[in-house]
């Protein structure tokens, strides 16, 4: 790749409006693969998903969305941790956001490689080969839309998420309706309140856990502050209106498949393009799969492109700053931070490529997945108490969106908030049942969390002053 | 070799320690279960050696490339008493080492949001087992009867 050692931030380009900060966020967030594991649970999903809702999308959306206007700066969550506790714990936050990616991406691009075999032949999936060229063609070639700066994966994000997203998501809900309004049996018992409300207990808290951290990804436009024309205004809107497209579709979505598919037909083992197909199948538009796994699977990549290409702005953030070594701050024309979108799609082939070819690896996921819970925790934890901390330390900073309710307000968006992710990393912490050494699996999961997020301590150890690119801190010239 | 070197040459061992040593501790944790035919009911058989009672079975076909078929158990320390903890756990047999391996990673990729799966995985020979959910006394006994298939 040739570049030019521009920086970023004097090179951004105001491109960025209400509507495509929203798609950025609904790409990060709305997924079709969480709809059949949801609709397992009938009615009382609607329990689950309304705790995830005061749990967790409520607080976040409104903490990004005052964090956001008060400091529209490059980093997204870094910047706003920054503010509240330094340095360190801005980087400590965003590395977090970004090294559990690196173990997120292989399952999500086995995900994009499955369901696009799905459209062509099952089979197909059964080939380590084939996985891992179509992994890598997603990969890759999402990094190369994030070469091309924020216009084009802005226009690439905005039309894949509609397409790969919410038209599925629309399609499954519309057949779901149609299949009341034709008077074909729901599968579900008559509705009751009563029965909405979701089992809590102790073999259910792992789920419950899930749950407070279903809608994570909200603060991904964050990322993109430098590209707002207005963050002032369009933050706070794009979050409420994510919030409200993630929520709906969400939500009719999955009781569209509840309606239709009966509980024990959705084995969860088996994979959502299976539940889709009986699901169309049953609806009598057996045809209509083969389109259906390739707007998914487009679905797929936008999600990976808002993962990809956030963090990594972020970490190019970073690296300006001086916090990481010269060699990780180049950008090109396009003011695409290309080293760290080399580094990232190189450690992420590397990780995939074990995740195929390595079977003892992709059944040692399983306490990866747990690492990433913990690394997801860490950044949201460290957002709340930033959302928190500022308000005493930081007063009179103008905020265009201020949480209603003074400072009870802030506490009870962030407490709760803050509660549901530390109640999240406890039970990400619990082994399965079947782990006959507890504390060796805690202990792991700990080491391996503290060695994804630990990098920042020693890339700021090494610091030298000279690795500060134009001596200025990246801010927004609002 | 320079300080403008020797930062480099750190910054990658870095990044590399941070993919190698999470992936290696959690393949210590997890050893490679190898594809070998298993032979009988192996869930029933540690069901049972786990004082569990089979409540209900059904036969089970998984939609997914060369499952060839399973079953679907209910247990319980006591299958006339409504009130009894039970569990439902699926076993289904594949047919290649090949075919069992991309189911697991179709287990992988259906995480919640961007977090774990529903439920969890178990390898047994050409067997995968699903149990959700997973964190249970019944499962803590059957998993540990299941290790020994």
């Amino acid at each position: 790749m040739s570049e030019d050692a521009g920086t970023g931030s004097s090179q951004s380009r105001k491109v960025l409006g209400i509507f495509t900060l929203a798609m950025i966020n609904v790409a990060a967030v709305l997924s079709i693969r969480n709809f059949p594991s949801m609709a397992v649970y009938g009615w009382s999903c609607i329990g689950w998903y309304v705790i995830g809702t005061v749990m967790f999308l409520i607080p976040i959306s409104l903490a990004g969305a005052e964090l956001a206007t008060g400091w529209p700066n490059g980093g997204g969550v870094y910047s706003w941790v920054k503010q509240a506790f330094g340095e360190k714990g801005g980087f400590v936050a965003l590395f977090c956001e970004w090294s559990n990616n690196l173990v997120w991406f292989p399952t999500v691009l086995s995900f994009i490689a499955a369901t696009l075999a799905f459209a062509l032949t099952p089979n197909l999936a059964n080939s380590p080969l084939y996985m891992f060229g179509v992994m890598m063609i997603a990969f890759w070639g999402t990094t190369a839309v994030a070469y091309f700066g924020e216009e084009a994966s802005t226009k690439f994000g905005s039309v894949g998420v509609i397409l790969g997203s919410i038209i599925p998501a629309i399609l499954i809900t519309l057949f779901g309706v149609w299949w009341i309004a034709s008077g074909q049996a729901l599968v579900l018992p008559p509705f009751s309140l009563d029965q909405i409300v979701p089992e809590i207990s102790l073999p259910t808290l792992p789920f419950f856990a899930t749950i407070v951290l279903l809608f994570a990804g909200m603060e991904m436009a964050g990322f993109h502050a430098l590209e707002v024309r207005n963050p002032q205004r369009d933050f706070p809107l794009a979050m409420a209106v994510s919030a409200v497209v993630i929520f709906f579709c969400t939500v009719a979505a999955t009781l569209a498949i509840a309606f239709v598919i009966p509980a024990d037909k959705l084995s969860l083992a088996s994979g959502v393009m299976q539940a889709i197909q009986y699901f169309f199948d049953a609806a009598g538009l057996p045809e209509l799969v083969g389109p259906m796994a390739i707007l998914i699977t487009i679905g797929g990549v936008v999600s990976l492109a808002a993962w990809l290409i956030g963090p990594a702005k972020g970490l190019g953030v970073v690296a300006e700053e001086g916090n990481m070594p010269p060699m990780f701050d180049r950008t090109n024309k396009y003011g695409a931070p290309v080293a760290v979108l080399f580094t990232q799609a190189l450690i992420g082939s590397l990780i995939s490529l074990l995740y195929v070819f390595l079977p003892s690896v992709n059944q040692a996921y399983w306490i990866l997945s747990a690492m990433t819970v913990e690394l997801l925790c860490i950044v949201y934890v460290l957002v709340f108490a930033s959302l928190i901390k500022l308000r005493y330390t930081q007063p009179d900073t103008p905020r265009p969106f201020k949480i209603p309710g003074g400072m009870v307000g802030v506490w009870l968006v962030g407490g709760v908030g803050a509660a549901g992710v530390i109640f999240s990393f406890l039970v990400g912490l619990m082994p399965p049942s079947y782990y006959d050494n507890g504390l060796g699996y805690v202990a792991a999961v700990l080491f391996g969390t503290f060695v994804l997020a630990a990098p920042p301590l020693v890339f700021l150890r090494m610091k030298k002053p000279e690795w500060k690119k134009n001596g200025t801190e990246v801010r927004s010239d609002e | 070799m320079n300080e403008k070197s020797l930062v480099a040459v750190v910054s990658v061992i870095l990044v590399a320690a941070i993919v190698l040593i999470p992936i290696g501790i959690a393949t210590l944790m997890h050893q490679a279960e190898p594809y070998r035919i298993v032979e009988g009911e192996p869930l029933r058989e540690a069901a049972e050696a786990a004082g569990l009672q089979v409540c209900n079975v059904t036969d089970t076909l998984w939609n997914v490339p060369g499952a060839t078929g399973g079953t679907t158990y209910v247990l319980s320390d006591n299958c006339t008493d409504p009130d009894a903890d039970t569990i439902k756990v699926e076993i289904q047999a594949f047919d290649s080492e090949e075919s069992r391996d991309a189911a697991i990673r179709t287990y992988l990729s259906q995480g919640v949001g961007r977090l774990r799966p529903v439920g969890n995985l178990i390898v047994v020979g050409q067997y995968l087992v699903y149990v959700e959910p997973y964190d249970s006394d019944l499962l803590t006994r059957l998993a540990a009867e299941l290790k020994k298939k």
